[in-house]
């Protein structure tokens, strides 16, 4: 237990220092934190899912508070959250099944259940696993308890039926953290493997003769060029470097160290240079239930200015970055302003900044944003692990990797504090 | 996990490369002072240390803590002095012991009263075992640790002398005050551009000084010095562990530069070296005086420091949000809706804001509770303070607790300490300093001991502990006595601004500078500038080394009377030291010329003063009869006219001696009085004062009083002789 | 070649003289001087031989650095008062005519017409605005210190970008005059576009179709503000209007240093680029300049007063006539 919680205020340490960079990196570590997390926790017999649920969300909390910019976090959470519920539901059903079975036959055991096809929990099933989706008409006729409850009372309903069962119950517990795990670790194999998963559309996107533009580094957009390249096709990128933190400079020489045509130019050149690209692709930081993106610094520049020149904007993004919740002033409120010291050198103007003389108002405000908003109108495309999809399906497509009851993770912790 | 990792494989790595001293790899170490042994922050550090004050609503010592834990440093030794219980307990209750892989160990003194005293002490605990940062407990920073202790780390190999690595920062200097943006002096520090060996470091403390001088050797020794003086000393130094041993075998060295730096690069018999490491993107500031304090706020809410900013939550508990232009503010508020809130302002949970009131430019703790139609301009404000409506604070610090009632204003400069109570309709004075605790009686007369102080007269007067108890058994007692000192209902004592640092105050409060002072500053930079033009011992201002470095412009800061006076008195010691020792008169001129520099004096003045105190040895000069002081103070026209004669270059200076001599006739010394034409006549004579400027200063009294005319019509008669002769002529 | 045009030439070269007017200016003073010493040789005429003298000074400012479009109206002004010098003159009276003319051209055309546009469009300065604007542009500058000095409220936005940085010592000369400035770089114009309530650019050439031709960066500055309906206001002074159409920004432009592109200056972390020395597969780019299309832009303030930016051809019109009334 210590052990855990040490991992968890170092990381949470990391992540308030802002030393934890790139979204995927931060993505892996949540997600191989919590699975020490649930491995470590010690669940009884009663409610499995829901301790698992609280302890992943007590943790889950303080690290979304750490750093409540950078979105992974969240997002991993949340899918942490959503294996547990789908993994607790597969086995309630598989339970309730037993339950409704063991008239028949008592010495079922889980594993068998799981592999029964069981038409007389189909109903409970059914309407238990509604609540992981969007409310639909059946849902609303049934009338559903909270969700939450639903795998307690039918366990407890168990146990005061048959107590010589807890042995079962306790391997059924093992089960279920057995299998969390299981798919955790799945999910760390995906945010591992994402970029090779992008990539491989790639060719389906670049052709010869192409001219793509980018802006910044993104590993994601640099596997995926080095993968059209791989496939034989000779095209040229325009890498703008990304002022302040030039990492353009920094994408243009793996590029040109993969042998990819490599022209790096200025921010501001980036409109002038426009009516001759045939695509802009770049990564995101974040992707919003509206289809909206998180993207570094300078990207709604860009992608104005490919709409004006009627220019794909390709957003590339691993599922780790697809966020449940719908932004509300993003510019400011999902945005880190980072030192002065990039645009500035503070020796050069400290006579400027000398609040002594003067009216002691500082004059000098500088903004050095992180991130920029990129509204979905101005998106063409996103393209996932999963494949190509429009910004209006992103919400869907986000359904798919949370389950409802999680999208207020914070605001539901900071309550019950 | 990670980190130990690490050090083993550093360990090994250390191993491979056969370096008997990394063997045994000790952890990085830094001593945290406490206690910054000085008496800058009063009357506010007689409750609280200096340390836990709040900088942007949150302790300083937590920014130190916090970038000592992000630069990778493991074991910190804090050592605590002043009020050390309470930073003690405050340290237990805060998240720094319980962290892993960075542990933090208080170590308490009770009668250390310098930086030397401190490091002598942690030298005796035998606790430090390698290279480590010294620092204080008052400095913000961002920097990384790991290139200068690289640095540090390969020069120690090659010359083990090198035991320092200061950080330094570039920042320009007021043009105006010849001060940093932090309020610290002018700092001269000659480096070799090469090797970054530090040469020469000196701290402009004393205004008045004028000259600089860099020991020949220096040019000698290097082949190249870069002579800055736009770099600001950090205060972050890399040491290794032969300073602790150096401070134990020079007992005498208290403050870390002027006695140890300094100590270090005079001395060529250990041969010690001190080097220097510049940071460019990162910060790196000291809370050293009032003005430091208001600086840095501003910085850490432009984001300097990040990431160490009220909204990153590295520091504090309070989640804070960044708005546009600079706002931040914490959940929890509660704020009209006709409040304005401007920009580059943090306001504090819980903090509640009135109809109309306007905030810009400040800081505002947890808990206030700000009236309505208040207007706050660049104020510090720290916790729960209760501010009524109408009232008006400019440039101020106002602690925890204090209470302002209704339309009391505070005028720019004003420090409140804790708990004060201003009264109704009550204006403090600019730059008046009020707390409950009297003002300490024996206060520290000498400046330049300004370490010799804190907890020994008034922290036995009032342990941290029973503090609160006193205070409200004081409370009711300041009640009856003090309340006309702050307006109807106030609690508090004003204090007096000791002589000496009056003229200083408005250098380091937190108010800037008045537009009078700036133009009065500007307008003597510009006469320096003028006279060093036409004044040939004044260096040439060209190159990088501008006049304003090198030379000897330094403003004045006291009041002209005030300076006036000390100029008098210096020139009239610089003259009586001329006679008694029998120094050249050309020895004599340069000093006075240097002492007229320094003091942005005229020459008309330092005519004045050579005369007043020519006339001052005269009467001192044992006499009986008028004849007898007339024969003195010929000698001495005899022998010093020249020195005299070479401040009276024209008539208007003239006219001064005649205008000073009159006035000492009249006031200060009766007794030449019958003397007056007399003496004139031998200034004639001796061709020091010119008829035109006699015949000037008669027509110059012309039309004054009759009382003023007394010594005119004492020499109507050579008045009358001199018009004669000119006639004849 | 003449040492005053051959100073300014190495003086382009170097980059001592930037902005459209400065260099203009410099320009005729180089050329008046120029005609001041000039003798006509021998069996020649004044009119063919000045502008051949003339052209060729052109020809080697050209290869310094290209010329701007206004600059090339000067020339064609001067080469249209020398041709139109009637041939009654002396050599002296000619001179001194085409000295008083370029003088003239100075004054009117850049020195009062610049007085005129601040003028002009301080009258669109509100209290309380805050107004941005990018790069290091001459006559915005005058604009924010006249608006300043008739003690307009109002707070500047600079918006900057490498690898020039002209903005900030725009920001450094903009703060010695009291005003409050917030600094950013061109990124990170969407964020700032938020708090802004007006945008002003200045702009090397304006061409007849109402493409406005500036410093690079310009465009995407009036594109986002057009994006978050900021009205655009340019500060362009009439005689830098040109006949010429362009509509994308690669077919006519100048290029930099492409090594400025390689290095940033002031950052020692971002050297990613040194150590790769010339690879065949990397180009550097360092355009100069950009067309802002005109659809972004609200207004043109000239000193013929404030026009939308389909009247650019009238004023190009009016104005090429006018030129040669002058």
């Amino acid at each position: 237990m210590p052990d855990v919680q040490s991992l968890v205020i170092e990381f949470v340490l990391k992540l308030k220092k802002r030393k934890v960079e790139g979204s995927q990196a931060t993505a892996r570590q949540t997600a191989v934190l919590l699975r020490s997390v649930i491995s470590q926790q010690r669940i009884g017999y009663t409610n499995q899912a829901g301790a698992l649920i609280d302890a992943v969300k007590a943790v889950g909390e303080q690290l979304v508070a750490a750093n409540p910019v950078e979105l992974a976090v969240g997002n991993i959470v949340r899918r942490v959250l959503h294996i547990i519920r789908e993994e607790d539901l597969s086995l309630t059903t598989a339970a309730m099944a037993g339950l409704n079975l063991s008239a028949v036959s008592d010495d079922d055991d889980d594993n068998d259940q799981d592999d029964h096809p069981v038409l007389s929990a189909a109903a409970v099933a059914a309407a238990a696993r509604s609540t992981l989706r969007p409310p639909s008409l059946q849902t609303l006729l049934e009338d559903m308890p909270d969700p939450a409850a639903v795998p307690h009372t039918s366990s407890s309903g168990g146990d005061s039926e048959e107590k010589s069962k807890s042995a079962d119950k306790s391997s059924r517990s093992r089960k279920l953290k057995h299998d969390v795990i299981e798919a955790v670790n799945e999910l760390i194999e995906d945010i591992d493997t994402c970029h090779e998963q992008i990539a491989e559309q790639a060719v389906e996107h670049i052709h010869h003769n192409e001219v793509i533009l980018t802006l910044g580094s993104s590993r994601t957009v640099l596997e995926f060029l080095y993968a059209a390249k791989e496939k034989k096709r000779s095209f040229r990128v325009f890498v703008a470097e990304g002022a302040p933190r030039y990492q353009g400079h920094l994408l243009a020489k793996e590029l040109v160290a993969r042998g990819l045509q490599t022209t790096l130019i200025t921010d501001s050149a980036v409109f002038a240079m426009i009516s001759r690209v045939n695509m802009v692709i770049v990564g995101a930081h974040a992707v919003m239930a509206n289809g909206g993106v998180i993207a570094p610094v300078g990207l709604n520049m860009v992608a104005l200015a490919a709409q004006r020149h009627a220019v794909p904007f390709v957003v590339l993004a691993g599922s780790h970055k697809l966020c449940p919740l719908y932004p509300h002033n993003p510019e400011v409120l999902l945005n880190e302003l980072r030192s002065p010291s990039e645009l500035l050198d503070f020796g050069e103007f400290s006579d400027c900044m000398d609040f002594g003389s003067g009216s002691g108002s500082p004059l000098i405000h500088v903004v050095n944003p992180t991130f920029d908003y990129v509204p979905p109108k101005l998106v063409s495309l996103f393209i996932t692990d999963t494949g190509g999809h429009n910004p209006s399906y992103m919400y869907r497509l986000i359904a798919d990797y949370y389950s409802a009851d999680d999208l207020v993770l914070q605001r539901k912790a900071a309550a019950s504090n | 996990m990670g980190a130990p990792k690490k050090s083993a494989a550093a360990a090994a790595a250390a191993r491979v490369s056969d370096d008997p001293e990394e063997l045994a790899r000790v952890p990085l170490q830094a001593v945290l002072l406490a206690d910054s042994f000085t008496t800058k922050f009063r009357p506010i550090t007689l409750e609280r240390p200096k340390v836990l004050l709040p900088l942007v609503n949150v302790p300083m010592i937590e920014y130190t803590l916090a970038w000592l834990e992000s630069a990778g440093v493991e074991e910190v030794f804090v050592f605590c002095c002043a009020h050390a219980k309470q930073v003690i307990n405050y340290l237990e209750s805060s998240q720094w012991f319980s962290q892993p892989k960075f542990s933090v160990t208080t170590i308490e003194s009770h009668n250390s009263v310098s930086a030397g005293d401190a490091l002598r002490f942690i030298y005796e605990r035998n606790v430090i075992h390698g290279d480590f940062i010294l620092i204080s407990g008052d400095t913000v920073s961002n920097m990384s640790l790991t290139r200068v202790l690289q640095e540090h780390k390969e020069r120690r190999k090659k010359d083990s002398n090198a035991v320092m690595t200061m950080v330094i920062k570039r920042s320009k200097l007021s043009p105006v005050t010849q001060q940093s943006r932090l309020g610290t002096d002018e700092l001269f520090m000659a480096i070799d551009p090469d090797t970054k060996q530090l040469l020469y470091y000196e701290e402009n403390t004393n205004h008045l000084k004028a000259t600089l001088s860099l020991d020949k050797m220096l040019l000698i020794d290097n082949s190249s010095i870069r002579l800055h003086n736009d770099m600001q000393d950090c205060f972050i130094d890399i040491c290794s562990p032969e300073v602790l041993s150096l401070f134990t075998d020079n007992f005498d060295y208290q403050h870390l530069r002027r006695h140890f730096v300094k100590g270090l690069l005079v001395d060529d018999i250990m041969g010690y070296k001190i080097y220097t490491h510049e940071i460019h993107s990162s910060y790196a500031a000291r809370v050293d005086n009032y003005r430091a304090y208001d600086t840095i706020s501003k910085d850490i809410i432009q984001r300097w420091t990040y990431p160490l900013v009220p909204d990153v939550l590295l520091l504090g508990n309070s989640t804070t949000k960044l708005e546009r232009v600079g706002m931040y503010r914490a959940s929890e508020i509660v704020q009209s809706r006709s409040a304005q809130i401007g920009p580059l302002t943090v306001i504090g949970t819980g903090t509640r804001i009135g109809d109309n009131t306007k905030i810009s430019n400040s800081v505002i703790g947890k808990g206030c509770d700000i009236g309505s139609n208040v207007l706050i301009e660049g104020c510090h404000i720290w916790d729960n303070v209760t501010i009524e409506d109408g009232c008006q604070l400019r440039h101020s610090i106002v602690c925890d607790g204090v209470v302002m009632k209704s339309g009391a204003v505070l005028s720019p400069g004003v420090v409140l300490s804790f708990k004060v109570v201003i009264g109704q309709n009550f204006t403090a004075p600019a730059y008046s300093k009020v707390s409950l605790l009297p003002q300490p009686i024996k206060q520290d007369s000498d400046e330049e001991l300004e370490y010799a102080d804190n907890n020994s007269d008034v922290e036995t007067s009032c342990a941290p502990d029973n503090m609160n108890g006193e205070l409200t058994s004081e409370l009711s007692e300041i009640q009856g006595s003090a309340t006309s000192e702050l307006g109807c209902g106030g609690v508090g004592y004003i204090w007096s601004i000791c002589e000496g640092a009056s003229e200083e105050e408005w250098r380091h409060s937190i108010a800037p500078i008045s537009a009078e002072k700036l133009a009065e500053l500007t307008q003597t930079t510009d006469d320096d500038l003028e006279f060093s033009n036409q004044d040939g011992n004044a260096p040439a201002s060209s190159g990088e080394l501008r006049s304003d470095a090198l030379s000897d412009s330094e403003d004045d800061d006291e009041d002209t009377k005030n300076d006036s006076a000390y100029f008098e008195k210096e020139v009239e010691a610089t003259f009586l030291r001329a006679v008694h020792e029998n120094v050249q008169v050309d020895h004599v001129i340069l000093e006075v010329n240097s002492l007229k520099l320094s003091c942005n004096m005229e020459f008309s003045a330092c005519a004045g003063a050579i005369f007043y105190s020519m006339m001052k040895l005269a009467l001192e000069t044992p006499h009986k009869t008028t004849d007898e002081l007339s024969r003195a103070v010929l000698n001495i026209f005899n022998s010093w006219h020249r020195l005299l004669k070479s401040y009276l270059s024209g008539k208007d200076e003239e006219i001064e001696v005649i205008l000073k001599f009159e006035e000492m006739c009249s006031e200060s010394a009766k007794e030449l009085s019958p003397l007056f034409t007399q003496i004139l006549h031998h200034l004639y004579d001796k061709e020091l004062i010119s008829e035109d400027a006699i015949l000037g200063w008669e027509f110059e009294k012309q039309g004054a009083e009759e009382s003023d005319r007394v010594f005119v019509r004492q020499a109507e008669n050579f008045l009358q002789w001199l018009k004669e002769a000119s006639e004849e002529d | 070649m003449h040492r005053a045009v051959y100073k300014v030439g190495l003086q382009y070269l170097a980059g001592d003289i930037t902005g459209g007017n400065a260099r203009c200016i410099a320009m005729l003073q180089a050329f008046s001087e120029a005609i001041r010493d000039y003798t006509t040789p021998a069996e020649k005429t004044l009119t063919r031989d000045l502008t051949a003298k003339i052209g060729s000074y052109v020809s080697f400012l050209i290869e310094c650095r290209p010329l701007s479009i206004s600059m090339g109206n000067a020339i064609r002004f001067l080469k249209n008062r020398i041709a139109k010098l009637p041939l009654t003159l002396s050599e002296s009276e000619a001179k001194t005519s085409l000295c008083l003319d370029i003088d003239r051209f100075i004054n009117e055309k850049i020195i009062l017409a610049d007085r005129v546009i601040v003028r002009h469009a301080s009258t669109k300065i509100r209290d309380g605005d805050v107004l941005l604007t990018y790069g290091s542009s001459c006559v915005v500058e005058m604009l924010l210190s006249h608006a300043l000095e008739l003690g307009k409220k109002f707070h500047v936005v600079i918006v900057d970008s490498r690898p020039k940085l002209e903005g900030q010592s725009l920001l450094r000369r903009l703060v010695a005059n009291g005003l409050n400035c917030t600094y950013t770089h061109l990124n990170a114009v969407s964020y700032i576009m938020h708090e802004v309530t007006r945008v002003f650019l200045g702009a090397s050439s304006i061409l007849s179709n109402g493409t406005v031709y500036s410093r690079v960066g310009t465009a995407a500055v009036a594109m986002v503000a057009n994006a978050f309906s900021v009205p655009v206001l340019i500060c362009c002074e009439a005689y830098k209007f040109h006949e010429r159409v362009q509509l994308d920004s690669i077919c006519f432009n100048e290029l930099g240093d492409p090594q400025a592109v390689a290095k940033v200056s002031g950052r020692g972390d971002v050297n990613y680029l040194g150590s790769l020395g010339n690879k065949d597969n990397l180009q550097l780019l360092n355009l100069m300049y950009d067309a802002t299309p005109s659809e972004y832009i609200s207004m043109i303030v000239t000193d013929y007063g404030m026009i939308p930016p389909t009247s650019v051809p009238v004023i190009v019109r009016e104005y090429c006539r006018d030129q040669l009334w002058i």
